[in-house]
């Protein structure tokens, strides 16, 4: 019996990833990470120092970010520089509720997008993971937590069709 | 009326307990002969450094991952501060209520762990 089943588990480690390979979808490579944000409150704060000294998987999940109107990069003529910085990894171009009077989410968006519609404040806006941006200062400070960076980001809302997606910031 | 611990005139008063109530007594680390026991001192240390290794190997761990900078540099310093004055004001309350030595590694292990546990209850709200 047991020498059956030392044959079984022998052919389904074998055959199983080759079937695998053959009838899922392929994977996008290389691979692509959303995450979501919220603004930062000072209770946020307290709670994200305390675990710094109890919880350090937490603090390795966690990620602060800084939200900019991308307005003022388009007027000053920054917009060229802007789509380079988002090649290189470097900002994050989102929509979502850029005055944080509700509770939604931020969530990325190619940074054409952003910079053909400036003006829609409240609408779109920049995300970098650094605080101070071309000279600019930020608008709000941003933080996304718990989100697993192998999240399909089918999963993770609004997303448009056919849209060059960008990269999660790190 | 009266008890046992009415002062007579002129004469010198000592706690023999400090659950002695409406009596102002003085505490073990001035009456005691064990005050100023040095293996007081070291169990005492002990157990405030076994409390605090944990947070501290975890901020360690932390700290080499994701520095804290921006709008979590003074939370992570506050807490910092907040577990250093608690490890002192361990050290100082232990040997102040305990005369035992065992009861000064306990204590000294009991107080800095109750404001790790805060921190620690806070975290599911995250």
């Amino acid at each position: 019996m047991s020498r059956l089943l030392a044959v079984l588990g022998l052919i389904g480690s074998t055959t199983l990833p080759a079937l695998a390979q053959d009838y899922l979808p392929p994977v996008a490579e290389p691979p692509i990470y959303w995450t979501t944000y919220r603004p930062l409150t000072t209770w946020d704060s307290i709670k994200l120092g305390a675990a710094y000294f109890t919880d350090p998987a937490l603090i390795r999940a966690t990620e602060i970010a800084y939200q900019y109107n991308p307005s003022i990069f388009v007027a000053e003529g920054h917009a060229h520089t802007l789509i380079d910085l988002a090649k290189k990894k470097q900002i994050l171009c989102a929509i979502g509720d850029f005055n944080m009077a509700s509770k939604e989410t931020i969530k990325a968006v190619p940074c054409q997008k952003v910079l053909d519609f400036p003006d829609s404040t409240g609408t779109f806006s920049i995300i970098s993971t650094q605080p101070s941006l071309l000279d600019k200062k930020p608008t709000t400070v941003l933080v996304s937590q718990n989100v697993p960076e192998t999240t399909p980001r089918s999963e993770l809302g609004y997303f448009p069709s056919g849209a060059i997606p960008a990269p999660r910031i790190r | 009326m009266g008890g046992p611990y009415i002062l007579a005139k002129h004469e010198p008063f000592t706690c023999p307990k400090w659950s002695q109530a409406g009596i102002r007594c003085k505490p073990y680390a001035v009456t005691s002969r064990f005050a100023h026991s040095s293996s007081r001192f070291i169990f005492t240390v002990l157990g405030v450094a076994i409390a605090l290794a944990l947070p501290l190997t975890n901020f360690a761990a932390a700290y080499s991952a994701v520095p804290p900078a921006g709008p979590l540099a003074l939370p992570v310093f506050g807490w910092g501060v907040a577990l250093l004055l608690t490890a002192i004001g361990s050290i100082f309350l232990t040997l102040q209520h305990e005369i035992d030595a065992w009861g000064c590694l306990v204590a000294g292990i009991g107080t800095p762990t109750l404001l790790v546990t805060i921190m620690t209850a806070l975290l599911p709200h995250l």
